[in-house]
């Protein structure tokens, strides 16, 4: 091979045609969704909303310069801190009755599952989310949704999950997964959310 | 009555400051490779697998460090080597609807994928590094700062 045939290649290897030194690059999640990220600097914004969507971030003018990274790039740009990336959190969602501590019958089973992954997870650590629906006060609610969380801890703790890797916290109705008018009952925001990472 | 000014400005922001303070872990270690340190306050550490994190804690790699944190709220972000990124504000107390949390990025890159202080206060999660600042909803990103 002739040093004028190597020549283009080698160029290119030590340039690199690959990404930006000062870059940010929008990924699908890992279930396929994709989500939207806004990149400021100075006085200019940029919005990536598309799979691979990049933006050069490191002159004035570059932010009007959205393109698509190649993903073998990507995979190997940034393939130290995709090596690193934790393990997804696992949600287990528990639903109650009107006012009280006391499990739905539909939830019943998520108790066994939500204990298997806790004691399967290495260097687990675990929080327990209590939250109440729009009926009743504030106070009352605040002080029901932390009930629940309690309930839901103890009956990991009784089935032997260290109590101390769990964390409880409490919404109250603030934060429904399905947003009603006051007063209204909804079994969906009657919950307590345990999530495993 | 002027000479109270200032004891009255200094107990408010006393109040304020620990009203604001969140002294449970911002989240834990959950991988860790090569040379990772975490400061806290003047302590310096090796990082370790379900080692806490603190607000305001910094975390480095090495040139063959790479390292990657679950926080209390199901952010998860990873570093690759040769990064250092400061922990700079972490608030997570949704009984009160208080949240807080920017990551700041000195140099290197960071995977990060949203948790849910992005979904119940997307303006109180931003990613900034010396150049430029991100701010996500409800994706994961992969952000690089040169030195």
């Amino acid at each position: 091979m002739s040093v004028r045939a190597m020549a283009p290649g080698l160029l290119l290897a030590l340039t690199g045609c690959g990404l930006p030194a000062n870059v940010v690059v929008l990924l699908p999640d890992e279930n396929g969704t994709v989500g939207e990220a806004v990149v400021h600097e100075g006085g200019s914004t940029a919005e990536l909303a598309k799979p691979l969507a990049a933006v050069d971030t490191g002159a004035e003018s570059s932010l009007h310069n959205v393109f698509t990274a190649e993903r073998s790039d990507v995979d190997s740009e940034f393939a130290g801190a995709l090596e690193a990336t934790p393990r997804a959190p696992l949600v287990f969602a528990f639903y109650f009755q009107t006012g009280s501590t006391e499990l739905h019958p539909s939830s019943r089973d998520n108790l066994a599952a939500a204990i298997k992954a806790a004691k399967g997870t290495a260097n687990v650590d675990i929080s327990v989310v209590g939250h109440a629906d729009a009926t009743g006060s504030d106070t009352y609610n605040s002080a029901l949704s932390l009930r629940r969380a309690q309930s839901v801890r103890d009956a990991l703790i009784a089935k032997g999950v260290p109590g101390d890797i769990i964390e409880i916290a409490y919404h109250g109705a603030n934060n429904p997964l399905i947003p009603t008018p006051r007063g209204v009952p909804e079994l969906r925001n009657r919950r307590v959310e345990v999530s495993i990472r | 009555m002027r000479t109270a000014w200032p004891a009255l400005v200094a107990i408010l922001c006393t109040l304020g400051l620990s009203a604001r303070a969140d002294e449970a872990p911002a989240g834990f270690v959950k991988t860790v490779s090569g040379t990772v340190t975490v400061t806290h306050g003047a302590v310096v550490a090796a990082a370790a697998l379900a080692m806490p994190v603190y607000e305001h804690d910094r975390l480095e790699t090495g040139g063959d460090g790479e390292c990657g944190i679950t926080f209390r709220d199901n952010t998860r972000i990873a570093l690759g080597p040769n990064s250092r990124i400061d922990l700079q504000q972490f608030v997570f107390k949704p009984a009160a609807q208080y949240y807080d949390f920017i990551l700041r990025m000195a140099f290197g890159t960071l995977e990060y994928i949203s948790g849910l202080t992005e979904k119940l206060a997307p303006e109180a999660m931003s990613i900034e590094t010396p150049g430029f600042t991100v701010g996500a909803r409800g994706t994961r990103l992969l952000v690089r700062a040169e030195k």
